[in-house]
């Protein structure tokens, strides 16, 4: 996990000394985006929004709340996004962010009261993205709790 | 136009989302079973075990403390390979008691993988089936220096989604004192509320002493029936710890770091839970043929 850190770090380095225009200037990108995550890295789902402030750097979050199978789970990911490959509309994105994450298992027998845990993670992202007018990403993910655990995850929603 | 995507959009969003709701459905567990005597067992699923002479050859293992060895054989495929990889072991090799999942017997190859293997390691046994399996059997075995007896097996309740488990408890005879254990392989997919649920029978009216070890499949994949839907950052087995300090147990296992590995991911499926005993746990030892690898215990016996 540090190596990939690192090389994120590298590539946003070097993302961010190239000469690249003001995403105002430009003009044919909305910067923000209000999207549902699914099966990604707010769990099931999620509600998450993020603000493009430069043509290749973008910070937002996702956040679900949600049952499944009697667990309840609380989920928060902040992030920042790189965006080192574009192509029109198309482009590859990166996401890495914390993930904090609260869990709440019922007890199903009476010797045992349940159990509730409230952890931090990481959980870096790599996808492709399309946005024009509406929102489409499908990205695999890594998240960093107790252990390394791969995943893929999708959203779809809208730049405004 | 535009409000017109957006309104195709939130149509396919809702589908999106009911789907994962409805994909939210647990796992229908069947009704528990009581301990059964393996000499009561139903003749298609016969416990095998050996007969008092063929106990360990070499010099007997130490006993202050005891060493207990829990081992995921993967369908015991490999007797040799396994038996090589306990007997060069040193941490391994002294263990004076092993509990064993996934060994099976089939006609065709003259005797069980359990007998195979504890005939290599010099030590008794007993192989009680699960279930069958083609023409053969599935289940878990003890093997040991010293005398089993009063050997039960659990059917343990079977979920709508996977295949019969059960449990296996016996009396481990050491000198002049008893150890009590239970063998246990819990299914695979199951979400943390349904693994307890599962496990709860087998648990809840143990003796006062007693160590219960095996694989818990305490995996970090959400499960939907048989599809994995969500996968977490964090394993089971804090909870199934939880759930087994309610009932006074230990879990000297706890921080055992992964006992499998498969994918080029590792997990940790495995646990050994000790209650009214002295136990310093051992380790995992990265050796075998199997997919999971052996771990072990020190249980110190005292009056």
């Amino acid at each position: 996990m540090p190596r990939v850190i690192l090389a994120i770090a590298l590539l946003v380095t070097t993302t961010s000394v190239s000469a690249e225009p003001d995403l105002h200037a430009t003009g044919d990108m909305a910067h923000h985006a209000i999207y549902v995550d699914v099966l990604g890295k707010a769990g099931l789902w999620g509600i998450g929004y993020d603000w493009q402030f430069r043509q290749r750097f973008a910070i937002g979050a996702t956040a679900s709340y949600y049952s499944f199978d009697g667990d309840h789970i609380t989920q928060l990911v902040p992030y920042v996004a790189a965006y080192p490959l574009d192509h029109g509309h198309h482009r590859g994105f990166l996401q890495l962010g914390p993930s904090f994450t609260r869990r709440t298992t019922p007890s199903p027998v009476p010797e045992w009261s349940g159990m509730t845990t409230s952890r931090a993670g990481a959980e870096l992202c790599a996808g492709y993205e399309y946005r024009h007018g509406v929102l489409v990403r499908a990205y695999a993910m890594a998240s960093q709790g107790d252990h390394l655990v791969p995943w893929l995850g999708a959203s779809f929603g809208w730049t405004l | 136009m535009i409000r017109g995507r957006r309104g195709s959009w939130l149509g396919y969003l809702s589908v999106v989302v009911s789907t994962s709701g409805l994909a939210a459905c647990g796992v229908e567990l069947g009704p528990a079973q009581p301990w059964q005597p393996i000499d009561q067992l139903s003749s298609s699923m016969l416990a095998e075990r050996s007969t008092s002479g063929t106990v360990r050859s070499a010099p007997p293992p130490a006993t202050s403390p005891l060493r207990v060895v829990t081992y995921n054989t993967e369908f015991g495929q490999d007797p040799e390979g396994l038996a090589t990889a306990i007997l060069g072991d040193p941490a391994l090799s002294r263990a004076g008691l092993f509990l064993f999942q996934e060994e099976e017997s089939y006609p065709e190859e003259g005797e069980s993988r359990a007998k195979q293997l504890a005939r290599l390691l010099g030590l008794g046994y007993v192989y009680v089936p699960a279930r069958r399996k083609g023409e053969g059997t599935h289940g878990l075995a003890l093997m040991s220096a010293f005398p089993i007896d009063r050997v039960e097996k659990m059917d343990l309740r079977l979920a709508d989604n996977g295949v019969q488990r059960i449990a296996v408890a016996a009396d481990v005879h050491v000198g002049d004192h008893t150890l009590h254990v239970i063998d246990i392989h819990l299914e695979t997919r199951l979400n943390p509320r349904e693994r307890i649920e599962q496990l709860h029978p087998a648990v809840i009216d143990a003796a006062d002493q007693v160590l219960i070890a095996g694989d818990f499949n305490t995996n970090w994949v959400t499960w939907s029936g048989s599809v994995p839907v969500l996968a977490d950052d964090r394993d089971q087995s804090p909870i199934l710890d939880s759930y087994m300090a309610s009932l006074s147990f230990d879990a000297p296992s706890a921080h055992s770091g992964p006992t499998e590995h498969a994918y080029g991911l590792e997990f940790k499926l495995d646990s050994i839970y000790t209650r009214g005993l002295d136990a310093t746990f051992g380790g995992v030892v990265r050796t075998g043929p199997s997919d999971h690898w052996p771990m072990y215990i020190d249980v110190r016996l005292i009056d």
